[in-house]
């Protein structure tokens, strides 16, 4: 039967706009955010732990250099490669969207394929080829079954497309086109233009403020010249990680990580993105925008990967606004008010500071009522705290999710990439459940006046301004 | 390790599946209870838990003029209490267990799903036992709350959406007669006039286990998982269901446009042909060909829409096709397009129907069908790494009342279909005297 396909922009409407349902998800800030971090991992039945060690990863370097991880799933006949480079929006400099069309521009010519040649060959086989651009990372992906005839393949023309990688005017200009046109939907989107301009809020001047897809004026304006100075800049083996898991013994993933050693150039590690500062003053900033709607959001940078605030940040965010139908902000907002369909908060550590933010959808009239609302509440939270048995129910509920939250091969797979990227230890989640469990509410309540109360809110909001 | 190659098992068995996706289907038991309720268990032995998904025939395409969006209204009342579970501690319950949950409304169904550590499946069914029989919808003021969260829900979904709003009048035009006109969410007017009355009615009337189908995949062995549904299910009284009139769409006499003028930024094109579903088709195969022209068209990078329309002519940003055999009654194959900048939408439209005019007159070729189906057949192992995918696919085929098995039996219809067969309901279907066609023309924002 039909696997419902996952469309680019706008297009699956079946899917995405005709099925409701009962909760509101986060995905209306997919734009931005990739993944709610601090999700637990999995714990793979059928996988023999190596060393005691939830997830069995291996790394390695190749004889060239470049850093691999491995972790095997043999349960289904799937391979899943990412390379991950330190690529992301975030180095984009007075370019803005150079880091997103360069990435669009993989797989879309090499010197002896064009465009139609290589999605063929990948489509031929089954195989799922596609690329991504975050804030911090620039990711290309390759799903495929793992019958030799068809991995072999596929994983070689992956290879190919680096190591023989060419980019043309005509492909420069076709991905422009389509970088315009998702602009021009973000601009008709009050969730788009309310994200973006409640990054580049508490952002300022910091390269996190800009948006992933860049700015129209300056895609029209990129050439090939543009194009190859950053890929070359970027994509490199000391600026990578391999990550290959799934239905593929050692022996086999060693092969492949020293092909793609030497399809990619040695290069060098990407510069440390600028640190953040924290804004100084209280912003509040208001977009007017004909919607009946209007979008608020609230908060400012908080934590880096690796962290060790993150658990107790996490904890807290998951009783305050992260946990869906049982949060106080859903209590408060949606049950008692009937104010919001969608209000939650979430905190989303990056390379550097990334943001903590409420966020919720009004009717225009009923903004400021909820505005207050959230943000009373929001100090009552900081000076309170949980109480012990919210603390004890959210810890049991983040247990739970520690067996579900990567229960595919596809999950396990942006896991490890989580990991490797972001210089976790791989043993990371061995005690995850140990510092859940040891956060008091005190500990709540000191975080979240540290990275929340005692610094400078920014306020967005987006759509009729009633005054 | 699995090293048998597919081409291999296309060679010499283009009728059977892969052998793990067989082997999920022969590890499916489907159980039925006395009073009518329908269980279907798959093991998925992969992590210690389970996902349990209840599902109630009835949904948008049940509902009658000026009662649009009862089936959601009554969605979202399901979480507000029973007697013996008041307020919120059904979610808090499962919440407390490390679970997650969530619902969802259709044209043709109602959903609700939990996942959790499968050593507490047992209390998710007691749960969803009680809420089927002994919803309270008596207050005023919790009823009335949830209706402006439901009109949050729809200014959110559609009416700050031009697509959608788009989309919406789009249905409105295309089906004259069939319940398929309206959104599952309903018209704003008519959820601003829902009463509590209404809602505990569709309830009453709906809500019964001879109208249920509970979906378990997860760690579990399925005669444990009957022995739940039997000791906590079993004794609910099944209950006479209204007669499901059938409200075929009449037959279209001629082609539909609209213009739908909202402030936005990019055009868009919709154009819908009626077609058959599974439920309608007189030809088994007819569904199957059309599955495979819409991959085709667009099953992919490589698929026509994107080599044609948006690599090589640039006429389209965005080109795709939309069609879905697994509805209750007859729907639409739709395509839907953004033009490149400078292109008209006429210029838009004469390009997609040039396509579709294309099938007509020429048989598709040996490599794009074979390729269509490579795609097909690694898309149904890809399927096996989400339980959610695989429970979505069991609880809705039963749900607009086909056999959970029909994927597996459609799947195999798909790899003998022939280009003639693509050609024929093309010609057949795709007749542009009596397509709908809806141009989003946007408006400048003042």
């Amino acid at each position: 039967m039909i696997r419902r396909r996952r469309k680019p922009f706008f297009t699956n409407i079946w899917w995405l706009l005709a099925i409701l349902i009962i909760l509101g998800v986060g995905a209306n800030y997919f734009f931005m955010n990739k993944k709610t971090p601090g999700s637990a991992p999995d714990v793979q039945k059928n996988e023999a732990s190596h060393d005691n060690h939830l997830l069995a990863i291996q790394s390695w370097q190749t004889s060239q250099g470049l850093d691999a991880y491995f972790l095997a799933i043999d349960n289904l006949p799937i391979v899943d490669i990412q390379l991950v480079f330190a690529a992301g929006s975030a180095y984009d400099g007075n370019t803005p969207g150079i880091a997103q069309i360069t990435n669009q521009l993989i797989g879309k010519d090499t010197q002896i394929l064009t465009t139609d040649a290589i999605v063929e060959k990948f489509e031929s086989l089954g195989a799922i080829f596609s690329t991504d651009v975050s804030r911090d990372a620039a990711t290309v992906s390759l799903r495929t079954l793992s019958f030799d005839d068809e991995r072999n393949q596929s994983i070689n023309l992956l290879s190919h497309l680096f190591s023989a990688v060419s980019f043309t005017e005509s492909s420069l200009s076709l991905e422009k086109a389509q970088l315009l046109t998702a602009l021009k939907a973000q601009s008709q989107s009050p969730q788009a233009l309310a994200s973006n301009a409640f990054y580049k809020t508490i952002y300022g001047k910091h390269p996190y403020a800009s948006p992933t897809l860049g700015t129209a004026e300056n895609i029209q304006a990129f050439t090939l010249e543009n194009i190859n100075e950053f890929y070359q800049r970027y994509y490199s083996l000391q600026n990578a990680i391999l990550v290959i898991t799934g239905d593929i013994s050692r022996e086999e993933a060693e092969t492949i990580s020293e092909n793609f050693g030497a399809a990619l150039p040695l290069g060098a590690a990407a510069p440390e993105i600028p640190a953040v500062t924290i804004p100084a003053t209280t912003q509040v900033e208001h977009i007017e925008f004909p919607s009946q709607q209007k979008h608020i959001l609230v908060g400012l940078p908080t934590l880096e990967k690796g962290n060790p605030d993150f658990f107790a940040f996490y904890l807290g965010n998951e009783i305050l606004g992260g946990s869906g139908l049982s949060s106080q902000l859903f209590e408060v907002v949606r049950e008692n008010e009937g104010l919001a369909y969608n209000v939650r908060s979430q905190v989303l550590p990056l390379k550097q500071k990334g943001p903590f933010m409420i966020y919720l959808q009004t009717r225009n009239d009923a903004s400021e009522q909820a505005l207050k609302l959230v943000l009373d509440h929001l100090t009552t939270f900081i000076s309170t705290g949980p109480t012990p048995q919210e603390l004890n129910k959210a810890k049991k509920n983040i247990a739970g999710k520690f067996l579900m939250a990567f229960n595919s091969n596809a999950a396990l797979s942006q896991q490890v990439a989580k990991l490797a990227f972001y210089k976790l230890p791989l043993n990371y989640y061995d005690d995850y459940l140990a510092k859940i469990n040891a956060v008091t509410s005190d500990d709540i309540k000191r975080v979240f006046n540290e990275y929340v109360g005692s610094k400078h809110l920014a306020t967005v909001t987006l759509g009729v301004d009633e005054q | 390790m699995f090293t048998r190659s597919l081409t291999l098992l296309f060679a010499t068995a283009v009728i059977a599946l892969p052998s793990f996706a067989q082997s999920s289907s022969i590890n499916t038991h489907k159980y039925q209870l006395d009073n009518g309720l329908t269980l279907i268990v798959r093991p998925d032995h992969r992590a210690p838990i389970a996902t349990m998904q209840l599902w109630y025939k009835v949904g948008s395409t049940y509902e009658s003029t000026g009662n649009t969006g009862l089936s959601h209204f009554l969605e979202h009342m399901m979480f507000k209490g029973t007697k013996n579970n008041p307020g919120s501690r059904f979610a808090d319950t499962i919440y407390a267990l490390g679970g997650t949950l969530n619902a969802f409304a259709y044209f043709d169904y109602t959903g609700y799903w939990q996942t959790l550590p499968v050593e507490y499946l047992e209390t998710v069914f007691k749960l969803e036992a009680d809420r089927m029989q002994h919803l309270i919808v008596d207050d005023e003021a919790i009823f009335e709350k949830e209706k402006q969260v439901i009109l949050e829900e729809r200014r959110l979904r559609v009416d700050d959406q031009p697509i959608t709003l788009t989309y919406e009048r789009f249905l409105a035009t295309a089906f004259n007669s069939s319940p398929y006109r309206v959104m599952p969410i309903g018209w704003h007017e008519d959820i601003a006039a829902t009463t509590l009355d209404d809602v505990r009615s569709w309830y009453d009337t709906w809500y019964a286990p001879n109208n249920a189908i509970i979906v378990v995949i997860g760690d579990v062995e399925p005669e444990e998982v009957y022995e739940l549904a039997q000791d906590y299910f079993g004794n609910i009284d099944e209950k006479k269901l209204p007669l499901v009139k059938p409200q075929p769409e009449v037959k279209p006499l001629g082609q539909k446009r609209i213009n739908v003028k909202v402030p936005a930024t990019l055009p868009y094109l919709l154009i819908g042909f009626h077609v058959p579903v599974l439920n309608t088709a007189t030809e088994f195969w007819e569904p199957a060909a059309l599955t495979l022209l819409s991959s085709i068209l667009d099953g992919g990078q490589s698929a026509r829409f994107s080599k044609n329309l948006i690599r090589n002519t640039r006429i389209a940003t965005v080109a795709s096709t939309d069609y879905d055999p697994f509805f209750r009654n007859a729907n639409l194959f739709t395509l839907s397009a953004v033009p490149a900048t400078d292109i008209s939408m006429y210029q838009l439209e004469f390009a997609l129907l040039d396509q579709i005019n294309q099938l007509k007159i020429e048989l598709v070729t040996p490599e794009e069908l074979d390729r269509a189906r490579k795609q097909l057949m690694a898309n149904e192992i890809y399927k096996l790494d989400s339980i959610d995918a695989q429970a979505n696919e069991l609880g809705s085929l039963e749900s607009v009342g086909l056999p959970w098995d029909m994927g597996n039996e459609f799947l195999q219809e798909l790899l003998i279909i022939t280009p003639e067969q693509i050609q024929h309901v093309a010609q057949k279907y795709l007749n542009p005297d009596y397509m709908t066609v809806a141009i989003l023309e946007p408006q400048p924002y003042d």
